[in-house]
């Protein structure tokens, strides 16, 4: 017995590939579309799901509270100094206002937290921090980056530090740390922060520079009295609509603090401030009642909250994510089986092909061999074309869908447009584009076995009948 | 090589067109199978070529039963025994005229192999007057060219059994000529020949067996 020629055979098949090449372009210009919409409609699909779901937990319940409406939280920041002339300044202000009532204490904490609906209260507190250029130059060659020729990086900034309970945000501040970057801000993670890239890089530098993943510094410095701390960074987060340039856990930055202030036993940094507070509710329904009942207590507290806008952002979005999962799976069967179709007809097509084969003596092996190696040929050219059509379409549909969303609460807004930011990166998913060339090849070869098992079980003078 | 049938019949759904059909012929016998269009010759042809299978009877080769062989089997005598010239050339479009030519050898020889091959099948196309066409894609032929590249396919192989349904229909008066000077080089090779005919008389000549259908029934002449 006679073992199969496999390179005749391949070779025969892919002559007639070439030759019939419009059916050829006909199959792959569909299974190429098929695998396009694999990579890109799924993981989009996948996301937003992801996405409604911790949007619709962890955010739509969140009212945030500052002591003072009008007053602009920056300009009220104590700052932890590294000189006289600022500790003076620094004791001064923050006695001050802490005096004045600009600053919400442990006892406004415990007042919130009574008020009915209220799950949880999260303490914040915002400070300057001095900020070390002297390392400056290292995030700049970390980051692969040179400063503009005569640039002089002053040798101290101050950097505004977002301290806050980091294990009573997990599913908000923390989930998005998480997305942003893959890590996260555990609670116990003491040694860690989240920057923004605004913190490393000159306004000089900002403009125009490629800011990739992989250009993060893994180390940031804050100086603490005579004390350079060292931090991980475990997130990094675009800067610009943010003013806050680093986050923290409250509890660390507080123990670091006091270990330095300690000789200072009359210092303000053990007063117990709160620059705002989140106030998590235990629903939806409580989130007015909640937000009426901090004005009743503080009128003229700047109280944020997005219930009304967050049902109707949910609402959309429930609309939107149930109607885009239904045109991606319908879009997905038909395009999938359009593409099966597409084979089954092309071998169908040559069904006298096949009578003759056999009439000439191949066996079933044979003219398998010749139908799936066809088969691979066309679902591998599919495939690596559709990763090419992907990664195009997937650069097009990024600056498509960056969304623009209503800015009602100052944190949740940035961090839905951190999350969008990172569900559009992740076009297309690059499992799917490693996929791709191994699913056009399943869907081509599925779709051309089915028809050649069938023709192939009639005898040559059947398969030779026309029609 | 002998091919003997014995009691065959062939229904097409309830049009019978082989009633019980048996017939010897023996090893570098030349058959002519002549008729009306409709008489079954083609049908008969195919049983004949194990392209078909009939509805009750069976087909022996060298005393061996068919009917009892599975498709692998089947397969490996059509490619081993049988060449087999189809009356409407069956051959693939895209193709060239070489490579349908060379169909049967793909999955049976190495690339040089059927490159070697590929010199007898040059100097058989020159032979049968396609001298010139060898890279023609078959779609771009005439009838009767198309008709030669389907019997240069049949004959490139030596089979043992050579089947030619309706051999110079469609050929001209120079081309038949040919195409019967082929045949009649295959029979004196000792090989068994089997042609169907509706009205050729040269053809005929070749013969030294012949049988007559008409519609359902046979009748063996010489």
């Amino acid at each position: 017995m006679q073992e199969v020629r496999f390179l005749s055979v391949l070779r025969i098949a892919l002559s007639k590939l070439i030759k019939d090449k419009t059916w050829t372009l006909l199959q792959v210009g569909l299974i190429t579309l098929t695998l396009t919409f694999f990579s890109i409609i799924v993981p989009l699909t996948l996301s937003l799901n992801q996405i409604m779901k911790r949007y619709s937990e962890f955010s739509i319940n969140l009212i945030e509270v500052e002591p003072k409406a009008s007053h602009k939280t920056e300009i009220y920041l104590p700052s932890y100094p590294v000189t006289m002339n600022e500790l003076r300044a620094f004791e001064n202000l923050t006695l001050r206002w802490y005096k004045k009532g600009l600053f919400f204490t442990e006892d406004d904490v415990n007042r919130i937290s009574q008020i009915d609906g209220v799950k949880k209260v999260v303490r914040v507190q915002q400070f300057n921090l001095c900020f070390n250029l002297t390392k400056y130059g290292e995030y700049l060659r970390d980051l692969g980056l040179e400063p503009p020729e005569g640039y002089k990086p002053p040798e101290i900034i101050r950097t505004s530090v977002f301290c806050l309970e980091v294990e009573k945000v997990q599913g908000v501040l923390a989930y998005f740390n998480n997305i942003i970057e893959g890590r996260f801000l555990e609670p116990g993670e003491n040694g860690t922060v989240v920057i923004s890239y605004a913190e490393m890089i000159p306004p000089e530098l900002m403009g125009g520079l490629p800011f990739g993943e992989g250009k993060v510094p893994e180390k940031v410095y804050f100086i603490i009295g005579n004390v350079t701390y060292e931090f991980s960074v475990v997130g990094v987060v675009v800067a610009d609509p943010f003013k806050v340039q680093s986050i923290a856990d409250l509890s660390y930055m507080r123990e670091l603090i006091i270990k330095e202030f300690k000789p200072l036993t009359d210092h303000p940094v053990f007063l117990d401030f709160y620059t705002r507070v989140f106030v998590l509710c235990e629903s939806v329904d409580d989130v007015i009642p909640v937000a009426k009942a901090i004005r009743d207590i503080y009128p003229e507290a700047g109280v944020y909250f997005q219930a009304v806008q967050s049902r109707m952002i949910v609402e959309i979005l429930k609309t939107f994510t149930s109607t885009y999962n239904f045109m991606a799976i319908s879009t997905f069967v038909v395009t999938v089986s359009v593409a099966l179709l597409a084979r089954v007809v092309e071998v169908r097509r040559k069904k006298e092909e096949i009578g003759l084969l056999k009439a000439l003596g191949w066996r079933d092996r044979d003219i398998l061999l010749m139908v799936v190696s066809m088969s691979v040929f066309i679902g591998l050219i599919s495939g690596g074309l559709s990763v090419v059509v992907s990664l195009v379409v997937g650069y097009y549909l990024r600056l498509f869908l960056m969304p623009d969303l209503p800015r009602t609460h100052p944190t949740i807004q940035y961090e839905l447009e951190a999350v969008f930011e990172v569900l559009v990166r992740r076009l297309p998913d690059v499992r799917f584009l490693v996929l791709a060339p191994f699913v056009g090849v399943l869907i081509s070869v599925v779709g051309a076995l089915l028809m050649s098992v069938y023709i192939l079980r009639l005898t040559p003078a059947d398969a030779l009948k026309e029609g | 090589m002998s091919i003997e049938c014995r009691g065959v019949w062939k229904l097409y759904n309830d049009l019978m067109v082989i009633r019980d059909f048996s017939l010897k012929i023996d090893v570098g016998s030349c058959l002519a199978v002549v008729g009306p269009s409709g008489s079954g010759k083609t049908t008969l042809l195919r049983v004949l070529g194990l392209i078909d299978k009939p509805t009750r009877g069976d087909v022996f080769l060298d005393g061996e039963a068919v009917s009892s062989m599975v498709e692998k089997d089947l397969a490996e005598l059509r490619w081993l025994k049988i060449g087999y010239s189809f009356q409407e050339p069956k051959l693939i479009p895209n193709l060239s005229v070489v490579e349908n030519v060379l169909l049967p050898f793909f999955p049976r020889y190495k690339w040089f192999e059927i490159v070697n091959v590929k010199k007898k099948v040059i100097e058989l196309l020159d032979m049968l007057g396609l001298e010139g066409l060898y890279k023609r894609k078959t779609r771009d032929l005439s009838t009767g060219q198309k008709k030669r590249v389907d019997l240069a396919r049949a004959l490139i192989k030596d089979s043992p059994i050579l089947i030619a349904d309706e051999p110079t229909v469609n050929l001209d008066r120079e081309t038949a000529r040919i195409v019967i000077e082929a045949l009649k080089n295959n029979v004196e090779k000792g090989r068994t020949v089997i042609f169907s005919v509706t009205m050729d008389d040269e053809l005929l000549k070749i013969a030294n067996k012949m049988v007559k259908l008409e519609i359902g029934r046979h009748q063996i002449i010489k």
